[in-house]
């Protein structure tokens, strides 16, 4: 295969040298100057290829993409062609482990490749001549630990998923564990039992409070009784006199206009015309006494005076009243939602034609649920929530809310009759205007008999009508005091309500009470939302029980669960196998869990080996993991140091008893005699070939349609005397086998060749004159390798 | 001479590894067989070995 190599400067300018091809020989000579990318050509093969050639040098690493700009490689050939390029720029210079997309990009024959294809058809393998023995083993405990990296980004995916899908079943099947059920529905019971504990300790709190509000009623109808009770009473006394006084008055007013009228017969016509005015304003009072009368009588009914303003005021606070009783029920219905469908659900099914007992209503985890059972367990819930003293509330809210509807009712008519009373006023007033207006046009003395007669009267009703008023408020005043009761009776209630002997403080006792039953309202108010969250929760836990189970048995998803857990019978688990499923999903979590760590504890246990061995190094301290990859590199490293060419070349051929990494040592037997060398003792040529010899001989063979190069870059060490026979034929061997395709052997200049030519003739003067031009050219020269 | 880009030789070491009887073994071994063997095998598996295991008695608290 023939390579090509061509790197552009970078936007700085900047561009190392590397060598433009390596030719199609199977076994290729290239021979130049330092310093013309010789190496640096190979190592982006290797890149290119997914290798790791700076794994051991990132400060090497971290200089080249400000050393150059995009590097393309073209390998050409039989059947294949690649096209590569590298971006430079683009490269993480902190991680020379980099992704290989990161890289650039590949094509195989113009198809744009993944590494896999590419590595499917080209591999190639470099082996660094220059490394001594501790060296190239470091390098190759890095290649590992690269190796282990790339597997566990590899099986990421797989080891997320497993531990995702185990998490899940876990969260599943506690989920199906019906102890949480149980759980929630005992905090139910509980907060339940202690609602109806302190619904039971208000329930005598109010009636003593009830008790000490007559009391006090009763006392300050006492106080009021004793204090203005005989000032109202001789009133009244006064009013009734003065009454009496006004209506004999009135009588004698009435005789003698009546006597008067006959008089005035002469004016007939003005006299029909007062009579008739006399019987309007007649008409007129009887309607405004009846007005009146409807006024005080509803004033009675509604405990009010007869004031308009006092009504309208009374009004307003009607008003105000039902707007916060009717806030506190509406907050009350909404918390009360759940018992009010309760019972209206009931209320449905009752109403549902050709229902019976048994009629299987729906099915619950796989059961029948038949209406009488349902119907049972809806009465339970409702007894339940009647229990928990809201509806109580609700109710005492309906019945004040009735109470005050009536009140405003009463006081609204009430308030319409005042103002019938006071037009009826003033249409008597107009009446009697009517009357003294057309007196004023009779001369007669009769009729000024008349007109006197007439004011007499006005007077005589005006002081009547007035005196009834104020009778009947003063009556209605001492009914206020205290309801019509007497002494006697008064101090008989507060002794019957609270006793005679605690009957002192009683405004005391009130506060105290009411403050109670305020704290034990604010704790029911709480206990009810607690319960309800409760509700909610387990009603939550078994909806989400049931979904569990069902997911579990009926997803196909979750076959594994089933194939190793007897998942199909977990209705019927004991709480012993909850348990020992949720232990075995979680111990098997973390198996999968530990994956992570545990493939990362081998790269870390290699990595820390190669930069050990390389002498770069301490080991860091032990840990099982890093003591088992050690134990193993160790035997595999006795293992490959028992070849015959290493043993041959290192041990004299002996045997290699074990190779410490820990302490750096190699321990064998020589002519019965153990024998012990550091690692960093084999660092000659002869003995850093051998090793090298011994990589080559491992190298995998190609597989069907791959082609596997191999360059030994700077070996100038090995082409020394028998030792280049000795390369030439193992790499004739490897490649006239199959067993590589293709070899590049990478040295420095050996000679002046521009000095030999001059010297030498024929064919072999023509070989160096050609090599000679080609140094001078580009630097170096690239030929079949020399059978030797 | 290990090829850095093929599976094979860190599966062999990661089992060699699991085989020396680690703490964590389990992880190891089930490690190498993610890329070989569905997961829902695996994980079948897995539950059923965790299942014969001996329930290790608890520290006092």
């Amino acid at each position: 295969m023939r390579f090509t190599f061509k790197a552009a400067p970078n936007d700085a300018g900047a561009q190392l040298p590397i060598i433009e091809e390596i030719p199609d020989h199977p076994l290729v000579w290239l021979e130049g100057r330092n310093a013309i990318g010789k190496s640096l050509a190979v190592r982006f093969l290797e890149l290119a290829t997914g290798g790791r050639p700076y794994l051991n040098n990132q400060a090497a690493w971290e200089t080249l993409p400000g050393s150059l700009g995009r590097v393309k490689i073209v390998a050409q050939g039989a059947s294949s062609k690649f096209e590569f390029e590298l971006f430079p720029e683009r490269w993480d210079r902190q991680a020379a482990a980099q992704s290989w997309e990161r890289l650039g990009t590949a094509r195989v024959n113009g198809a744009t490749s993944s590494l896999d294809e590419v590595r499917a058809r080209l591999r190639v393998h470099r082996i660094a001549g220059e490394e001594g023995l501790s060296r190239a083993l470091g390098r190759e405990f890095q290649t590992q630990a690269e190796g282990v990296r790339q597997f566990a980004a590899a099986i990421a995916g797989d080891q997320g998923t497993a531990s995702d899908l185990l998490d899940e079943a876990i969260t599943l099947i506690d989920r199906a564990d019906p102890r949480h059920l149980a759980a929630a529905e005992k905090i139910v019971e509980s907060l339940r039992e202690s609602s109806i504990r302190l619904s039971e300790e208000r329930s005598p709190i109010e009636e003593r409070i009830a008790a000490v509000r007559a009391a006090v009623n009763a006392k300050a109808s006492l106080e009021s009784l004793r204090g203005r009770g005989p000032d109202l009473l001789r009133q009244i006394s006064e009013f009734e006199e003065q009454l009496k006084e006004a209506s004999v008055r009135r009588e004698r007013a009435v005789t003698s206009l009546t006597q008067l009228a006959n008089k005035a017969d002469k004016e007939a016509e003005l006299t029909k015309k007062l009579e008739q005015i006399e019987s309007l304003i007649s008409r007129r009072e009887k309607a405004a006494v009846k007005a009146r009368d409807e006024v005080m009588d509803l004033a009675h009914r509604a405990g009010m005076t007869s004031s308009p303003d006092g009504v309208r005021s009374r009004l307003d606070e009607i008003a105000g009243e039902i707007k916060d009783a009717a806030a506190r029920r509406s907050e009350l219905a909404r918390s009360d939602a759940v018992r009010v469908i309760v019972t209206r659900l009931g209320d449905v099914l009752d109403d549902v034609p050709g229902l019976t007992d048994a009629t299987t209503l729906f099915d619950l985890n796989g059961g029948p649920v038949d209406r009488a059972s349902f119907s049972a367990a809806l009465d339970l819930r409702r007894r339940e929530l009647d229990e928990t003293g809201v509806a109580q509330e609700v109710d005492a809210l309906d019945r004040r809310l009735l109470g005050l509807g009536e009140e405003r009712e009463l006081l609204t008519t009430l308030d319409s009759a005042i103002d019938v009373l006071v037009h009826k006023r003033e249409m008597v007033v107009e009446a009697l205007d009517q009357f003294e207006e057309l007196g004023k046009s009779l001369e007669s003395g009769a009729v000024k008999k008349l007109k006197e007669a007439r004011t007499q009267l006005n007077e005589a009703h005006a002081d009547s009508e007035r005196l009834t008023v104020e009778l009947i408020e003063a009556r209605h005043a001492y009914a206020l005091l205290a309801g019509g009761a007497t002494e006697l009776e008064l101090e008989g209630r507060i002794a019957a309500a609270v006793g005679a002997s605690s009957s002192a403080d009683l405004d005391g006792e009130s506060d105290t009470l009411e403050k109670r039953r305020e704290q034990l309202s604010r704790e029911l108010d709480s206990l009810s939302r607690e319960a309800h969250a409760a509700e909610q929760s387990s009603a939550s836990i078994r909806l989400e029980a049931a979904v569990a189970v069902q997911t579990m048995v009926g997803q196909a998803e979750w076959g594994w669960l089933r194939a190793s857990l007897p998942i199909d019978d977990i209705e019927k688990w004991l709480p012993s196998q909850f348990t020992t499923a949720q232990r075995v999903l979680s111990s098997s979590q973390q198996v999968v869990d530990g994956v992570v760590g545990q493939v990362g504890a081998v790269e870390t246990a290699l990595r820390d080996l190669g930069v050990h061995v390389s002498g770069e190094g301490e080991l860091q301290p032990a840990t099982p993991v890093s003591d088992a990859v050690i134990d193993i590199c160790e035997r595999r490293l006795t293992q490959q140091f028992g070849s015959p060419e290493i043993s041959s070349a290192l041990f004299d051929g002996e045997r290699v008893d074990r190779v410490n990494l820990r302490q750096l040592v190699i321990f064998w037997e020589h002519e019965g005699q153990p024998m012990l060398r550091p690692l960093s003792a084999f660092s000659s040529g002869e003995q850093a070939f051998a090793y090298a010899r011994a990589l080559i001989e491992q190298i995998p063979p190609p597989g069907e349609g791959q082609h596997v190069l191999l360059v030994l870059d700077e070996f100038s060490a090995f082409i020394a005397g028998d030792r280049r026979v000795l390369l030439s034929r193992l790499l004739r061997e490897r490649v006239k086998s199959g067993k590589v395709s293709q070899v590049v052997l990478i040295v420095p200049l050996t000679q002046d060749y521009e000095t030999t030519a001059l010297a030498a003739t024929g064919k072999a003067g023509e070989t160096l004159r050609r090599r000679a031009d080609a140094v001078a050219s580009v630097g170096y020269f690239a030929e079949p390798m020399l059978e030797t | 001479m290990i090829d850095p880009a093929s599976k094979d030789p860190a599966v062999g070491l990661l089992r060699e590894v699991a085989a020396a009887g680690v703490p964590g073994e389990d992880s190891l071994r089930l490690a190498t067989e993610l890329t070989t063997r569905p997961l829902p095998e695996l994980l079948a598996e897995l539950i059923a070995d965790q299942l014969e295991r001996p329930v290790e008695p608890r520290a006092p608290e």
